[in-house]
């Protein structure tokens, strides 16, 4: 699991690529420390390029959306794929999380 | 043809051997005859001068007498010397002193007595073919004595001496032999001579009486070579010939024995003993001829069959090449199969095969009536229509008919086959059977063993018309069924006991939980125990299935690492029971919330421990079983998430059993001797 963090004017986007398992969840857990410390600016979670999530890999998007809520910013979710769509509808998530794209 | 030669050139050794023994034989033969003739003729020597001796004693008794009669006579003569014819009766007293006497004379020297003239010898004896005795003066013109040879060398003579033989035409008429002696007068002149005439015959019939051998002759001559005595017959060929002086007498005997009568006897004798050896040596040659046949026949009668156990070999090889070996490598994971064929005589009249087919095991068991090659043909022949009629046919009882018809069609020897036949379905392990009259399979179940009980079906190649009947059976995941031809049961050892069905299903139940061709193996190795040293009876044929079930299984460490693995396995446990693969994401991130729990929390920080997850079908659902011995820890009482509470008032935890919950249908959780054991199901088939 790679996550590639870019910056388009105000937003910063984080493309998550790969599968967001148990295993890759432990993983990222510093990588995306960078991102909380934006956590007032409009985060873009880019989720093109990963086909699985886990609960561990949800509970790393609840926590930067807890981070972003603290601090004003706020957090999309893009390109979300069928199998992930599915579990964040299976946990009620997708309603807490704005997707666009 | 090799043996041809053979014989040829062992007539020709024997030949020659013969010929070598009978050249020995006659060598030692002739060292024998020699060695023989030369006792024989030291022998004969010793016979030969014993009896010339003999009969020159004889002689020399007889001429003695003569010459004592004479001796005796001469004082008397000499006495009565001045009176002439006193003569006449000394004359006729010596010619009665002895029989042998033919006549005697008395010559006086030439004018001796004037008055009688010049010639005076008075002679008395015998003429031949006269009894009296005549008394005659012998001497005159016509007798003129001074001139003869005994009167002037017994003049001459100191004593008396034998004459040599002559013809008496004047006295005797015969042949004679005479003893003359000198007399002489008062000063010792010598005056005249006494004579005594002794007819050859005399000594003839000593001499004639001599018979050594049948053709030896025996002859009596004068020293100066006069023949006295001649034998009638003159012997023939080359001839021994010994002499004997007759002592005093002037005589010599001769006796003349043939060579072949010398060594006739013992030419008799050798003949006898070579016949007897040469009959010896060819008995002894005749029965080792015989015997040598005899052999020749064996190794001929060796021969042919060592060439039909060579074809036997190499048919045996083709029928063992027509036995399967391996599964395809997917059914292993369903089913273990393993076959043995022992046959009794190179080539064997049971049968086994088993292939696979479209998730169904194909197999079948059977055992043609008899043994040697022309039970292996049908045996070939039944394999072939089974692969054949089961290529397009999983009906075992259409099968088992198809193949009746067929082997019952064309069958003059009627040659029947029992036979086992079987489709199983790999994924359920449901067998559909059919069996014509052959041996019921062993049927291994948690470690006990039973006969399959099901009535069987008449036998193949007696019937055409006859039905076959199918049965179902059911094997659950480590059943073990174990088919036999009855090499098994009818094993006997030397005691002639059987191996019989108490000790096969003995054997099965022990060995019945082991991959199958270990329990081939050690199933004969129990019989090769019981049957010993005996020679095996019949084909020992066996077949084993065991159905290992669907089931597949993934042990994990509890290293969070190790959730890489789960994904591979669940992909090919959807490919294997081709399962919708859009279900994939869902059964794996369920399976993977459990095993993520069980890895991160049952083992205390520093253990080790492990997770053990098997998945397989029933019926439209996946069950899948996660077991862990960690701390006894039920998920299912965790507090559920509730979602409908804003999420900055959630528990963080608790969020992977909702997710498990969700995917699956059903989520079950037990303690169970010591291991945590959550079972889930999902159903495939309403998706």
């Amino acid at each position: 699991m790679n996550i590639t963090i870019t910056e388009e004017g105000a937003t910063i986007i984080a493309a998550f690529d790969g599968r967001l398992d148990t295993v890759a969840a432990q993983q990222i857990a510093e990588t995306i420390d960078p991102l909380l410390q934006h956590a007032d600016q409009n985060i873009i979670l880019d989720c093109e390029k990963m086909p699985f999530i886990s609960s561990s890999g949800l509970r790393i998007f609840l926590k930067i959306r807890k981070e972003v809520a603290a601090k004003g910013g706020k957090v999309y979710l893009r390109n979300v794929c069928p199998d992930v769509m599915q579990v964040f509808k299976m946990t009620k998530l997708d309603a807490i999380f704005e997707t666009i794209g | 043809m090799s043996s041809k030669t053979g014989k040829y050139t062992f007539a020709k050794k024997e030949l020659l051997k013969i010929v070598a023994a009978i050249v020995v034989l006659a060598m030692v033969s002739a060292v024998y005859y020699f060695h023989i003739r030369k006792e024989s003729l030291r022998i004969a020597e010793k016979r030969a001068n014993s009896t010339l001796k003999n009969t020159e004693m004889m002689i020399s008794i007889r001429m003695g007498k003569i010459e004592t009669v004479v001796n005796s006579i001469q004082p008397m003569v000499e006495y009565a010397l001045d009176d002439p014819e006193a003569m006449y009766d000394i004359a006729r007293h010596t010619v009665e002193s002895s029989s042998r006497i033919m006549g005697a004379g008395i010559a006086f020297k030439e004018d001796y007595y004037p008055e009688k003239g010049r010639w005076f010898e008075p002679y008395v004896g015998y003429q031949k073919g006269c009894d009296t005795m005549v008394s005659v003066q012998l001497g005159g013109p016509d007798h003129d004595y001074f001139q003869m040879e005994w009167f002037q060398k017994g003049m001459a003579s100191e004593k008396g001496r034998w004459s040599d033989p002559y013809y008496d035409n004047a006295g005797g008429k015969a042949y004679m032999m005479s003893y003359g002696l000198p007399i002489r007068d008062s000063l010792g002149e010598v005056v005249g001579v006494i004579n005594a005439d002794v007819t050859i015959d005399t000594l003839a019939s000593i001499v004639n009486s001599v018979t050594l051998y049948p053709h030896s002759t025996c002859a009596l001559m004068t020293q100066s070579g006069a023949s006295v005595v001649t034998p009638p017959t003159k012997p023939k060929g080359k001839c021994h010939v010994f002499s004997e002086a007759v002592d005093g007498k002037n005589l010599v005997l001769i006796l003349t024995i043939p060579d072949a009568d010398m060594y006739n006897r013992l030419r008799r004798s050798t003949l006898f003993f070579v016949l007897l050896a040469l009959t010896g040596i060819l008995t002894v040659f005749f029965i080792a001829y015989r015997s040598i046949q005899n052999l020749w026949k064996l190794n001929e009668v060796r021969a042919k069959e060592q060439h039909i156990e060579d074809e036997l070999a190499i048919a045996r090889d083709i029928q063992q090449s027509l036995l399967p070996s391996t599964l395809l490598s997917d059914a292993g994971k369903y089913v273990d199969v393993g076959g043995l064929q022992v046959p009794a005589k190179f080539v064997g009249g049971d049968l086994y095969d088993y292939y696979v087919r479209d998730g169904k095991l194909l197999f079948c068991i059977g055992d043609v009536s008899g043994k040697g090659v022309p039970a292996a043909l049908l045996m070939a022949i039944a394999h072939s229509l089974f692969r054949t009629l089961s290529a397009r046919d999983e009906r075992p009882d259409s099968i088992m008919q198809a193949l009746n018809s067929s082997v019952s069609d064309n069958n003059p020897d009627i040659m029947f086959i029992t036979m086992f036949l079987g489709v199983m379905d790999l994924s359920t392990g449901i067998i559909r059977y059919c069996n014509a009259g052959h041996n019921p399979p062993i049927l291994v179940k948690n470690g006990r063993a039973e006969f399959l009980s099901t009535e069987p079906s008449l036998l193949l190649g007696v019937e055409p018309s006859a039905q076959y009947t199918a049965h179902e059976m059911a094997l659950t995941p480590g059943d073990t069924l174990l088919l036999y031809t009855d090499g098994l049961t009818e094993a006997e050892n030397i005691q002639k006991d059987l191996f019989g069905e108490k000790r096969a299903l003995d054997a099965a139940a022990e060995f019945g939980s082991l991959p199958a061709k270990e329990q081939l193996s050690h199933i004969r190795e129990r019989v090769s125990q019981f049957v010993d040293h005996a020679e095996q009876s019949d084909d020992l044929t066996l077949l084993s299935i065991r159905y290992l079930s669907a089931e597949q299984q993934l042990t994990l460490t509890n290293n969070i690492h190790e959730l890489e693995r789960l994904e591979p396995f669940l992909m090919e446990f959807f490919d294997r029971h081709n399962l919708d693969m859009a279900l994939l994401p869902s059964v794996n991130l369920a399976l993977e919330e459990v095993l993520a729990n069980v890895i991160m929390y049952a083992y205390q920080e520093g253990t080790q421990g492990e997770v053990n997850l098997s998945a397989k079908i029933d019926n439209e659902d996946i069950l899948v079983e996660i077991k862990d011995m960690g701390v006894p820890f039920n998920p299912l009482q965790q507090q559920e998430v509730n979602l409908d509470v804003p999420l900055e008032e959630r528990q963080i935890g608790g969020l992977g059993i909702f997710i498990i919950k969700e995917i699956m249908d059903k989520v079950e959780y037990a303690r169970e001797d010591g291991w945590n054991v959550l079972r889930m199901r999902k159903s495939f088939g309403s998706c």
